[in-house]
């Protein structure tokens, strides 16, 4: 083992060699400074005399750390650098490594760093080098982790690719620049896709133009902040507009309170003609919209495909307006079909059916969210996108199909 | 008074919580603010500032407590009491917390003809749009502006009856609300039907009496259930933006 310089004998004159560094953190400028001649002329070392206290320490420091005695050079001080990076049976004339710089070598290797230029500097035996390096390696460590903690709370979710990316350049502290730029550009993206969303949330109709203009700004990722600031606004009057459009839909005299020119036949259909419910597709989506999966019993061909995405939309509309009921059965009258759409706490059924809608179709869609949703609360709390978490939505969507498709033989 | 308001914290937790009016010297009165999910009425007669007192309690709980709410307008436009607002210092801009919902622009849209039968049920639609809007955005307070416009829209077969279902349903809701209402000037009741002080649960009244050099403005708290308080009037102030109650 090396000795520790403080231990020696202290009888002889004191040289360099004989103090430790913690005698050297008492010492004045001038002190130091005389110091470093004689470790200069003792050592054959070069220190720069006239730099800053701080830095003239270190580099006594670091010359004081280095040195080891001749007749311990036989003693493979870098034996832990061997260990990190697996040469220990390396035959060509060991380097010297402090010990503090092994140690940061192993802590960094453990927090999955690649540190090989670092030992491949170590090599080379300059000092200076080594040191600097170590510096800054040290820093951009630092400035890393302060990325990857902040990339801990970071929602992925839409921006996977990049943000796997930018997961894999912080991997080497050494691309600490680029991975910052990346980092402040994935932060850009995330805003971008944050005001997407809200702005997708706005579906009434007297939005409708100022949403289409303020999606087109989305693109000049430099002026969001802007953008933000705008669509903060049409927030505010998007929740006044959900009101006032709940209100009117709700008091609006429709053509039916009209008093008709003369009385009319009293319009009523018979019973059967429109015929019982039959549940033709069954969308699952989760409650902010997202789609989960599509269920039938048919083949679609590819002109009713864009019919059935057209009302997956209105349906999807109509959760987000004011007229939606959480919880209940919401029927929308289209053509001869109708678009139901009704929730459970995490997910929202959209079942395009034709003919009248079966008083029991609310209970039984509630049973099946229901059960569902308890079979897969866990994954379902905070839902990140991935459809094959969500386990058994594929079995209670069709047995959902099946228990429409039971009761549409049965009478209403 | 020293302005600070800190004394006068909303106690978030427990049974207990309330929503403060940031009214300097009332919060402390009612030990700490309204109950929470409780019904007040704001009444007085006209030009006693009640809009303006209900206005300033949600302003005040959007910007210092960060409370979503809604103030519900039937009669006076929305760019009229947003002018007048500013005017008094109370500026909307950047309270995205703070909606105000123009209902005066509806009715006048729908003529209501009272000598018709009737097909629309207004309040229950309101209860049906505020109970999906709390839903979808949260809220948790709400001044309907005013309780008289409410009942221009509506014929009431059997007011005692219809009035306690409304404020069920609207205690149901889970949101504190001020109603304020115009008393009438020939009776000393707080509402139009006499019956809505017991249907509240508590009653805020403003009164403006002569003086010889011209009116001064009173506040008093006829009722709060749930609160130890004193049921003087006292002087109402508004000075830099914010009201102000002086106890004697």
């Amino acid at each position: 083992m090396a000795k520790k310089k403080g231990t020696r004998d202290r009888k002889k004159k004191k040289t360099p060699r004989d103090l430790d560094s913690v005698s050297v953190d008492d010492m004045t400028v001038r002190e130091l400074k005389e110091f470093a001649k004689n470790l200069e002329a003792e050592e054959g070392v070069s220190i720069d005399k006239n730099a800053k206290k701080a830095d003239l320490l270190a580099e006594i420091k670091t010359h004081l750390d280095v040195e080891v005695e001749p007749e311990e050079k036989k003693f493979e001080v870098s034996d832990a650098v061997s260990e990190v990076i697996g040469k220990k049976e390396e035959t060509a004339p060991k380097k010297k490594m402090p010990k503090k710089y092994s140690k940061l070598l192993l802590n960094w290797t453990a927090d999955g760093y690649s540190v090989d230029r670092l030992e491949e500097l170590l090599e080379t035996g300059d000092e200076k080098k080594i040191r600097t390096a170590f510096n800054e390696f040290e820093d951009a460590v630092k400035k890393t982790e302060e990325i990857k903690k902040q990339l801990e709370t970071f929602n992925s979710n839409g921006l996977r690719q990049e943000f796997d990316e930018l997961t894999d350049l912080l991997t080497d502290p050494g691309n600490y620049a680029e991975a910052n730029a990346q980092f402040e550009l994935l932060k850009k993206k995330r805003k971008r896709l944050d005001l997407k969303i809200a702005l997708d949330k706005m579906v009434l109709p007297a939005m409708k133009d100022r949403v289409v203009q303020l999606k087109a700004r989305l693109d000049n990722l430099e002026e969001l902040n802007l953008l933000e600031r705008d669509i903060e606004q049409l927030k505010v009057e998007y929740k006044e507009s959900y009101f006032v459009e709940g209100i009117v839909s709700d008091v609006k005299p429709t053509k039916k309170d009209e008093p008709a020119p003369k009385a009319e036949p009293k319009k009523t259909v018979p019973k059967g003609k429109v015929g019982p419910m039959m549940v033709k597709d069954i969308f699952l989506l989760y409650k902010d919209g997202r789609f989960i999966s599509h269920h039938t019993s048919r083949p679609v061909s590819k002109e009713e495909q864009a019919k059935l995405f057209a009302d997956l939309k209105v349906g999807r509309n109509y959760l987000r307006s004011p007229k939606y009921v959480p919880h209940k059965l919401n029927a929308i009258k289209a053509d001869k079909r109708h678009i139901i759409v009704q929730s459970g706490n995490f997910t929202v059924v959209i079942m395009i059916a034709e003919g009248d809608v079966n008083p029991w179709t609310e209970r039984i869609v509630t049973k099946v969210l229901t059960l569902m949703e308890k079979e897969d609360v866990a994954n379902l709390r905070n839902w990140d996108g991935d459809v094959s978490s969500l386990k058994s939505s594929g079995k209670y969507m069709q047995a959902l199909l099946f228990a429409c498709m039971k009761l549409a033989k049965k009478k209403v | 008074m020293n302005g600070d308001e800190s004394p006068e914290q909303p106690q978030e937790t427990g049974t207990d919580a309330r929503i403060p009016t940031h009214i300097m010297g009332l919060d402390s009165i009612l030990e700490g603010g309204v109950p929470k999910d409780y019904i007040v009425l704001i009444c007085g007669h006209a030009g006693t500032m009640k809009s303006t007192v209900g206005y300033s309690i949600i302003y005040n709980g959007c910007k210092k407590d960060g409370l979503r709410s809604i103030y519900l307008t039937l009669e006076q436009s929305k760019q009229s009491i947003l002018d007048h607002v500013e005017k008094l210092g109370m500026p909307s801009q950047g309270l995205d917390d703070l909606v105000v919902v123009d209902l005066a622009r509806v009715r006048k849209d729908i003529t209501v003809d009272k000598t018709k039968p009737q097909n629309v049920d207004w309040l229950k639609s309101i209860v049906g749009v505020l109970k999906n809007y709390k839903e979808k955005f949260g809220c948790e307070c709400l001044v309907m502006d005013s309780l008289a416009a409410l009942y221009a829209l509506t014929t009431f077969k059997n007011p005692r009856g219809e009035l306690f279902h409304f404020f069920e349903q609207i205690r149901d809701l889970g949101v504190t609300t001020f109603l304020i209402s115009e008393m009438p000037t020939d009776r000393e009741v707080y509402g139009l039907y006499g019956i809505e002080d017991f249907l509240s649960d508590g009653i805020i009244h403003l009164k403006v009496e002569q003086t010889s050099g011209g009116a001064n403005l009173y506040l008093g708290v006829v009722k709060m259930r749930k609160t130890h308080h004193t049921r003087e009037f006292m002087p109402l102030i508004y000075e830099n933006g914010r009201f102000e109650v002086v106890r004697q």
